[in-house]
């Protein structure tokens, strides 16, 4: 069950001006295939160093990412990353965005039929010629969520997908979310500052504090999807992860 | 969905400032807009002239020139010239074209070059084509070679600094992205840096054109036996004022025509940004 992805003993130095600062100290964790994990922390706690060291953005100073026991050294299309901006490709449009990262890989139908069907999902058939500048900033991350989904990867990592959204377009993404990772169970880590987010998403919440970044705690959140953000045990649980969360800053 | 119909009347610029325009309709009107002052100079002009105002040898009224145009035209004299300034500028567009971009496009990609091409680029920059003709011609003699040399000079340095520019400001998250697919280096260039840069290399490359076509017919003007430049020159020899203002028309008129030709490759290549400002393009919201 466990090892399919290990995250050992990751440490990370910042260089801010002569003096290094510890980013990320001795996190380490384990995680299953197909488990759905938050991150959360205060901005600066390093989640989103420690998810882009996953993706092979960035090197880490020591430890070792281990995916089905192999090393991981650099980027793969096994991992897709959702950034907290759509990073859309503004000269293509929206289903050339979406194909990006496997053109080539298949044959044109296919990939083609592999685009319509990830724009079905996501919702933005009917757009499917538009530019990227022409589309609101919830579609606009939608589709680049279908664009991480077309590389078919085992792992999805998000980094604060919906921060930049307005209250309505992120609960409906969140709800929309957890269907896509519901059907296709794609292991995903979300990286996240928003309490609420992770209780209503992840099935573990890992609670990370800053300077240096380290795990505070590992939470199993044991509610049932979808989540009710007014029942009372999910009210008990957000207070007690608040209440450590203020104390992380 | 629903498509929010704000349509704003004023008049969209794309990033290189072309105005683009829907509807025929406005086209029509943007013509009219953009001939109503030339007419109106050219009616005053004329009118200025015929009542004696204007010396005509000076100044020759518009009626004139224009019969001036006409004879060049027919007997072939104007075709000819336009023909070797055009053959001159494409030939030596296109030499810079062959130059300036892959150099622009491997320097853009190296980091750190900036530091030392800036102050080099900045002092060339400085020094107008027409002062290095006599260069120009000392080296290559008074032909051809030394004309093309000074094309190329002139419309070179736009297209290489745009070009680099462009490719050196790649946006970093988009190549990120890019590098999250594994893409090679090969890909990279191809997918993200090209066509990243490619609104910048356009730039470049009216930049360049109008350049070129200006320092042309300075050289014209110094040493040929063709072209604009030497039907100025011409019409000085002989004294004839109608037919160097049917030259420095041409001139402007060509120009135009050039920058009009680029302005249109980019809006057919570049379909995506030319959709940045337009005013039809509707912005789509969630619900």
């Amino acid at each position: 069950m466990a090892n399919f992805l290990e995250i050992k003993n990751i440490s990370k130095f910042f260089t801010i001006g002569k003096g290094q600062v510890l980013a990320l100290e001795n996190i380490h964790f384990e995680m299953a295939s197909g488990e759905l994990i938050c991150l959360l922390g205060p901005s600066g706690c390093g989640k989103t160093t420690l998810l882009r060291i996953i993706a092979g953005l960035e090197k880490q100073a020591s430890g070792q990412i281990l995916l089905h026991g192999k090393v991981i050294t650099t980027t793969g299309p096994e991992r897709g990353m959702i950034f907290q901006e759509p990073r859309l490709f503004p000269w293509l449009t929206l289903e050339e965005n979406v194909g990006f990262g496997i053109k080539g890989r298949y044959e044109k139908k296919r990939l083609q039929r592999i685009v319509e069907e990830l724009l079905e999902i996501v919702g933005l058939s009917n757009f499917a010629k538009a530019w990227p500048n022409q589309l609101s900033g919830g579609m606009a991350q939608r589709a680049a969520i279908a664009r991480a989904l077309a590389a078919d990867p085992l792992i999805l990592l998000l980094d604060e997908p919906f921060a930049a959204l307005d209250a309505q377009t992120r609960t409906k993404l969140q709800t929309d979310f957890l269907n896509l990772w519901k059907s296709t169970h794609k292991t995903c880590i979300h990286v996240t500052h928003d309490i609420d987010e992770a209780l209503i998403l992840g099935q573990r919440i890992i609670v990370m504090e800053s300077s240096p970044g380290r795990i505070r705690e590992i939470i199993s959140v044991p509610f049932p999807y979808p989540r009710c953000p007014d029942d009372p045990d999910f009210l008990a649980l957000k207070k007690e992860l608040r209440d450590s969360f203020i104390s992380t800053m | 969905m629903k498509a929010s119909a704000n349509h704003q009347r004023e008049m969209p610029t794309t990033l290189t400032g072309a105005f683009i325009l829907p509807t025929e309709k406005q086209l029509c009107i943007k013509m009219l807009k953009g001939l109503a002052l030339p007419i109106l100079l050219l009616v005053l002009w004329e009118v200025l002239s015929r009542l004696g105002y204007i010396n005509t040898y000076l100044l020759p009224p518009p009626s004139q020139i224009w019969d001036r145009l006409l004879t060049a035209a027919v007997n072939g004299q104007l075709v000819r010239h336009i023909g070797a300034s055009l053959y001159r500028v494409f030939f030596g567009f296109g030499l810079a074209l062959a130059l300036a971009l892959p150099l622009g496009f491997l320097l853009g990609l190296l980091p750190g070059v900036r530091g030392f091409l800036s102050p080099s680029l900045s002092f060339f920059q400085q020094i107008p084509a027409i002062a290095w003709i006599p260069m120009f011609i000392l080296w290559l003699g008074i032909d051809e070679a030394s004309k093309i040399a000074i094309i190329v000079y002139s419309a070179f340095f736009p297209i290489f600094l745009n070009t680099f520019l462009g490719i050196a400001s790649t946006d970093p998250k988009l190549k990120e992205v890019a590098y999250t697919y594994g893409l090679s280096h090969w890909g990279l260039m191809r997918r993200v840096y090209l066509p990243s840069a490619a609104p910048s290399v356009f730039v470049g490359m009216r930049l360049g054109l109008s350049f070129c076509w200006r320092s042309l017919v300075a050289a014209e003007l110094l040493g040929a036996s063709r072209g604009i430049g030497y039907l100025i020159q011409e019409g000085r020899e002989m004294a004839q004022p109608d037919l160097m203002l049917v030259g420095v028309f041409v001139i402007g008129l060509i120009g135009l025509s050039l920058d009009f030709i680029v302005t249109r490759l980019e809006k057919r290549f570049l379909p995506w940004q030319e959709k940045v400002d337009t005013e039809e393009v509707q912005k789509w919201q969630i619900s």
